[in-house]
């Protein structure tokens, strides 16, 4: 068992390594961590109070007291923007964190052991695919009603599909495998051959996943925001702080421009996160890029850098 | 041919029954009442049941269900109970505006992604490829709406261009035929009318389409080189050819098949995409529509506008597997 966490903490910190080799990875980790301070950190971060309404500094062009200057009842759009963390990394965690577990659980379920019935469920979750999902979500958020909940339940609706297709594409391949053949001679459980067996192999695929659409997540809840569907006035999120920036938009810029500078950065760290992270942990291109040193890739055959040795 | 249509036909109807039956269950599951969103939240019981009786909404689920389906088939899609018009009405007002939107988006997406594609190949891992890997990164990092909102900051408020909307006055509206402005003001040889809408489309298009350039790029990229590695393309070039002929010649066309796939996924993202722009650009749309709709809590409205908008992503879904399928003929059905 410690073997096994130690193996662990090795392939992690490999990984780590692999994502900070490349400048993509670099900005992506450092986007990301900034954020998570943001989160964290947000009161001591914060110069004022995101909150306090001033009237008398209302519409406060960027200054030295205050550097993103201020919105139409006078709230400092800096400390909102410090503290709009919060709602988006809470929105991409409860949507991918829900997306996968429900995704999970169909996805198994329908891949083992299979049959008609798992055929049934995949027909279902496909019609979810074959729809627009800003539409649906949309739909959804509207029927449900305005408020944060409703629109991360919207949001996750509309994004386990994606994750059951994905686990039951990995599990198809994964059932064949002799671990499990060998699990159903010894008569387990269905139940721990899904848990114990094929979930962990689907693992390194799920991970790329979630990190990829990690930042598809935010933007989502920030459109929904922005209509309305979303966090609701007076939080500080920045699809909110949009809607309210559109109407004197002529007279103050800076409300419009810093909050959406806020979303198109975080979604970038994680999309370049993500796609670092996709080239960690594929087992194929991590070959291709422990290769390149030597140049030896385009052979392709497995094993050979071990055989070179490190 | 006629049995692969036949059976993606069947796979459209199963799959358009499924989605009016999945909004039909959302809708009906929420206990949030329209009555209330209309009438207001001060509305006597007696208020509420004689809105419901009217609205039909005190009939049984089995029975709204059914009366659903039996008026759809005949094209009656309800009546809008904000508007209190014909939805199918509705629907056909502001359904060209949005196509109209959506197409010219996809367009520019094509427009710019392919030579940028054909570039970033030929340039492979030169600057010319990272700036484009670039762009594509920023194309599917940026929030629409806000891009957008700066669009109209900088061309309206800061340059003083043309603002929101279809057309400046109703005086540029044209004859209407299609419902398309730019197709009638061209039919009906209206120019100035042309300009106007033209002028008017390209920014909310531009915000709508700015998503899909990177994907095209980086699709045409990919497509391309895969292309140029050919033998044939070898051989014309031993043949003497210069680079741009073979490009033209043979390499554009061939690279272009996979490269089509991604009008599909482009049409479904835009015309879910498309309610945060019109709302934004104030295009009167289905997005504009629905935006309104879901003030109110119009659900016969949003059914409409769900079940249009899925019909036609589906509708351009199959459309694009038939022309995959035309131009490569090596495809078995």
């Amino acid at each position: 068992m410690k073997e096994n966490w130690q193996l662990r903490g090795q392939e992690l910190r490999r990984t780590i390594r692999i994502i900070l080799s490349t400048p993509a990875g670099i900005v992506g980790a450092v986007i990301v961590v900034l954020l998570l301070a943001c989160v964290v950190f947000a009161p001591f971060l914060a110069p004022h109070d995101p909150y306090l309404v001033s009237i008398e500094n209302k519409l406060r062009p960027p200054s030295s007291e205050q550097w993103l200057g201020t919105d139409t009842v006078g709230r400092d759009v800096l400390s909102r923007i410090i503290y709009g963390s919060r709602y988006s990394l809470a929105s991409g965690t409860i949507v991918v964190g829900i997306g996968i577990i429900v995704g999970s659980i169909v996805g198994l379920l329908a891949a083992y052991p299979g049959g008609r019935w798992g055929e049934l469920i995949m027909r279902f979750t496909d019609i979810f695919l074959a729809f627009p999902t800003m539409l649906l979500a949309i739909a959804l958020a509207s029927t449900l009603g305005p408020s944060f909940l409703n629109s991360m339940i919207a949001i996750s609706i509309v994004y386990w599909p994606k994750y059951a297709r994905l686990v039951y594409g990995q599990a198809l391949s994964i059932r064949e495998r002799d671990y499990v053949k060998f699990a159903e001679v010894l008569k387990e459980k269905p139940v721990k051959i899904r848990m114990g067996h094929i979930f962990p192999n689907c693992s390194s695929a799920l991970v790329v996943q979630a990190t990829l659409d990690f930042g598809d997540a935010i933007l989502f809840f920030a459109a929904l925001s922005f209509v309305g569907l979303g966090a609701q006035p007076p939080a500080a999120d920045w699809g909110a702080m949009l809607a309210f920036a559109r109407k004197y938009m002529m007279l103050s810029w800076w409300t419009a421009v810093f909050p959406g500078i806020a979303i198109f950065v975080t979604v970038m760290g994680f999309n370049l996160l993500g796609d670092s992270l996709r080239d960690a942990l594929d087992p194929q291109l991590r070959r291709l890029k422990e290769f390149k040193p030597i140049r030896f890739s385009w052979l392709g055959i497995p094993g050979l850098r071990k055989a070179i040795g490190k | 041919m006629a049995k692969w249509l036949i059976r993606r036909f069947l796979l459209l109807i199963f799959v358009l029954w499924g989605i009016t039956t999945l909004t039909f269950i959302i809708i009906a599951a929420v206990p949030r009442n329209p009555a209330i969103a209309m009438a207001g939240s001060q509305s006597s019981p007696e208020q509420i049941e004689k809105f419901n009786k009217r609205w039909g909404l005190d009939k049984p689920l089995a029975v709204r269900y059914y009366e659903f389906y039996a008026y759809l088939l005949q094209g009656d899609m309800g009546t809008s109970i904000r508007t209190e018009r014909p939805v199918a009405l509705e629907m056909r007002n502001f359904f060209p505006a949005t196509f109209e939107l959506a197409t010219v988006s996809v367009v520019l997406s094509f427009l710019i992604g392919v030579p940028l594609g054909i570039v970033a190949a030929l340039k492979r891992n030169k600057w010319p490829d990272q700036v484009t890997r670039f762009v594509s990164l920023i194309g599917v990092s940026t929030p629409n709406f806000w891009f957008g909102l700066i669009i109209l900051l900088v061309f309206y408020y800061l340059l003083g261009g043309v603002g929101p909307g279809r057309v400046t006055s109703a005086a540029y509206e044209p004859t209407r035929i299609t419902g398309l402005y730019l197709i009638d003001s061209l039919v009906t040889g209206n120019w100035s009318s042309f300009v106007d809408c033209l002028r008017h489309i390209i920014m909310p298009a531009f915000a709508l389409g700015f998503f899909g350039i990177g994907i095209v790029t980086r699709m045409m990229r990919s497509s391309m080189i895969d292309t140029l590695s050919k033998d044939y393309i070898k051989a014309a070039r031993a043949r003497g050819l210069s680079l741009f002929r073979v490009i033209t010649n043979h390499a554009l066309r061939n690279s272009l098949i996979p490269v089509l796939t991604v009008i599909g996924v482009l049409y479904g993202a835009y015309l879910g995409g498309v309610i945060v722009i019109e709302v934004v650009f104030s295009w009167p749309g289905l997005g504009n529509f629905a935006y309104n709709s879901i003030l109110k809590s119009d659900h016969p409205a949003i059914m409409g506008v769900v079940l249009v908008i899925s019909i036609i992503y589906s509708l351009v879904n199959l459309v694009v597997d038939v022309l995959y399928r035309y131009l490569d003929p090596r495809i078995k059905f």
